[in-house]
């Protein structure tokens, strides 16, 4: 990204339940596990994404996630956990 | 607040959590925010209800505020007595205290240099009126602030040398004030080189030059509509009505374009900056280019920079009399050193214990857990959905600022939750490091006991000794300015704005801030 493309950017309002795209994967940190779900819950503004192949370990961390489905009108979405990739900038 | 260029400096304020003092208290958590609070109350007594503008009362207020809270301690006095000392040892203190001083000496040579009567001269040529003064200085300081990267310094800097040209031409000293914050609030939140701005950007794990870049937006929504109320205010507030037309006739008639040469000191201090430059370097080297032009141009002697008053019995004093920098005096009261550099240094000294004494509370009320009490309610509570979280972000780090004077420490301490929660949410570095740094930016230079608004009030104490007409009315109580720092509450405005609009928001999925780096 060029610096001047730096400046323009988020010139716009973003929606608190962003869409998410099956077949695509993405960074995202984990809030919390749900065991009710056998899932982590990543919450994207208000979205929620459940992603599977997790294990309560990885609430926290930044994790790459393959999204699998995603309901657009409950902003609810599927996916699987592919690997870690990043810890919280506050690790405390 | 003011420039460290170094990120290590800004590590540690209030520490791991785990590794520290921890420090009980009779009643709660909450009662660790005894001392603060305690001289939160004394300060808006005195300043605000009995208008008495006086460091050294504030200094007392804090000494008291300390020992009250020693009272509330479980057990063993001795952990409260050692966070006193931890506190006070911080390097986010100490740096803005030597920042402080540098600025004040090189303040005050520009000012015994005629710079004030060279901008005196310019804004008369140029028919800057009293009206345009304050906008017009507000853009200054911006840009000052912007170049050099403490907000400290440039106050320090437009306190002493615009503050009186503008007042002197009939604008509103509240409002200079006001501007002269603003200015320095803007640069203090958008420099690359200024320490919020790094401090916003490593706790956020994010590099600079995104921090800044996408940051610009933020700044210039609270900026445009900032100058705008500094055009239409300062067209309709009146000025002091105690300068007696006739001296700020001779003033005015007797200022000359000489002392412009300053300018090139300023341009050397903020080239320096920018070319990466420590701070403490850049301003010395303003230093030098201030006393050679006063020396080679003849607007001061090195006397008036440095003097030594001795009495006449002193063994050496009468051989070496013809030394410049060496007077004799016969009055024993005006034995001592003088000039330039250590006036400049010394307006600080007062203050600089006070924000010693602050830092160190505001370190019990971390060790106590006062601030973890605030935080884990506000998680629980408030920062239920993302435009919930991101007002928490907004309201915490505004809190926090407000109560913690020097507001890099206050940056620091906040910092690791702001990424909490925002990393819950998945919101982006960049979102998260402008949301801490614009109210950070913003807090430390509102409040009457603000760093800022302390050091600005400090500078403006030397006024009345400079100049015959600065009455010590003119003097600006520090409650008096709060509604007129106009970016600095747009700056939060324009934040609340966002937070609710999604104005600026990026997401984790949106864009990935770089690594950390410098600039």
């Amino acid at each position: 990204m060029s610096i001047f493309s730096k400046y323009l950017k988020g010139w716009s309002l973003r929606t608190t339940h962003p869409t998410l795209q099956p077949g695509t994967e993405i960074n995202v940190f984990l809030a919390e596990y749900d065991p009710g779900e056998d899932a982590a819950l990543a919450l994207v503004g208000d979205t929620r994404l459940y992603v599977s192949g997790t294990e309560p370990e990885h609430v926290g961390k930044r994790v790459r996630v393959a999204v699998r489905e995603f309901q657009p009108d409950e902003s609810v979405g599927h996916g699987e956990f592919v690997e870690v990739v990043g810890e919280s900038s506050y690790a405390g | 607040m003011s420039e460290s260029s170094d990120p290590e400096v800004m590590s540690g304020f209030g520490g791991d959590e785990d590794d520290g003092l921890r420090i009980e208290f009779y009643g709660g958590r909450g009662m660790s925010a005894v001392p603060i609070a305690f001289f939160i109350i004394w300060a808006i007594a005195q300043t605000a209800l009995w208008r008495i503008s006086d460091e050294t009362g504030l200094v007392a207020g804090m000494l008291i505020g300390l020992i009250v809270g020693m009272f509330f301690v479980k057990g063993n006095w001795k952990s409260y007595a050692n966070t006193i000392f931890e506190g006070m040892t911080q390097p986010v203190a100490v740096t803005a205290i030597v920042a402080w001083i540098w600025a004040g000496m090189f303040a005050e040579l520009l000012q015994d240099g005629g710079f004030v009567g060279g901008l005196v001269w310019l804004a008369d040529v140029g028919g800057i009126g009293a009206g345009l003064f304050p906008a017009a200085t507000f853009v200054l300081a911006a840009l000052f602030t912007t170049g050099i990267g403490t907000g400290y310094g440039a106050t320090i800097a437009f306190v002493t040398l615009f503050f009186p040209a503008g007042v002197l031409l009939g604008a509103n000293p509240i409002l200079m004030f006001g501007a002269i914050l603003s200015g320095a609030i803007f640069g203090d939140n958008l420099a690359p080189v200024s320490d919020t701005t790094i401090v916003s950007a490593v706790t956020q794990d994010s590099d600079i030059g995104g921090v800044v870049a996408s940051r610009f937006k933020y700044a210039l929504a609270a900026a445009i509509p900032a100058l705008i109320g500094y055009i239409l205010v300062g067209g309709t507030i009146g000025g002091a009505l105690d300068i007696a037309a006739e001296a700020q006739e001779i003033f005015v008639a007797e200022s000359e374009p000489i002392g412009l040469v300053h300018l090139a000191s300023m341009g050397v201090v903020i080239a320096t900056a920018v070319a990466g430059r420590h701070i403490v370097e850049a301003i010395s080297w303003g230093i030098v280019v201030a006393v050679a032009s006063n020396l080679l141009l003849g607007l001061t002697t090195i006397g008036d920079i440095v003097t030594f008053n001795a009495p006449a019995d002193a063994p050496f004093a009468e051989p070496l009399a013809g030394l410049p920098i060496l007077e004799i005096v016969d009055d024993p009261d005006a034995v001592g050193v003088g000039g330039s550099i250590l006036e400049g240094a010394s307006g600080f000294f007062e203050l600089s214990i006070l924000v010693l004494l602050i830092i160190a509370a505001a370190q019990i009320m971390i060790r106590g857990g006062a601030f973890q009490a605030i935080l884990d309610w506000s998680l629980e509570n408030l920062a239920t959905n993302v435009r919930n979280a991101e007002l928490t972000m907004v309201g915490s780090s505004a809190l926090i600022n407000a109560i913690i004077t020097i507001n890099t420490a206050a940056e620091v301490a906040i910092g690791p939750y702001i990424s909490k929660i925002g990393e819950r949410f998945n919101l982006n570095g960049y979102r998260r490091a402008n949301i801490l740094d614009a109210q950070t930016a913003a807090l430390g230079y509102i409040f009457p006991w603000s760093g800022g608004v302390l050091v600005g009030f400090a500078a403006m104490q030397d006024l009345p000794n400079q100049y015959d007409w600065f009455e010590t009315a003119m003097i600006v109580n520090p409650i008096e300015v709060v509604p007129f720092v106009f970016h600095g509450w747009l700056l939060v405005l324009v934040f609340v704005l966002a937070a609710i609009t999604g104005f600026g928001r990026e997401y984790l999925i949106d864009r990935e801030s770089d690594e950390v780096a410098r600039i």
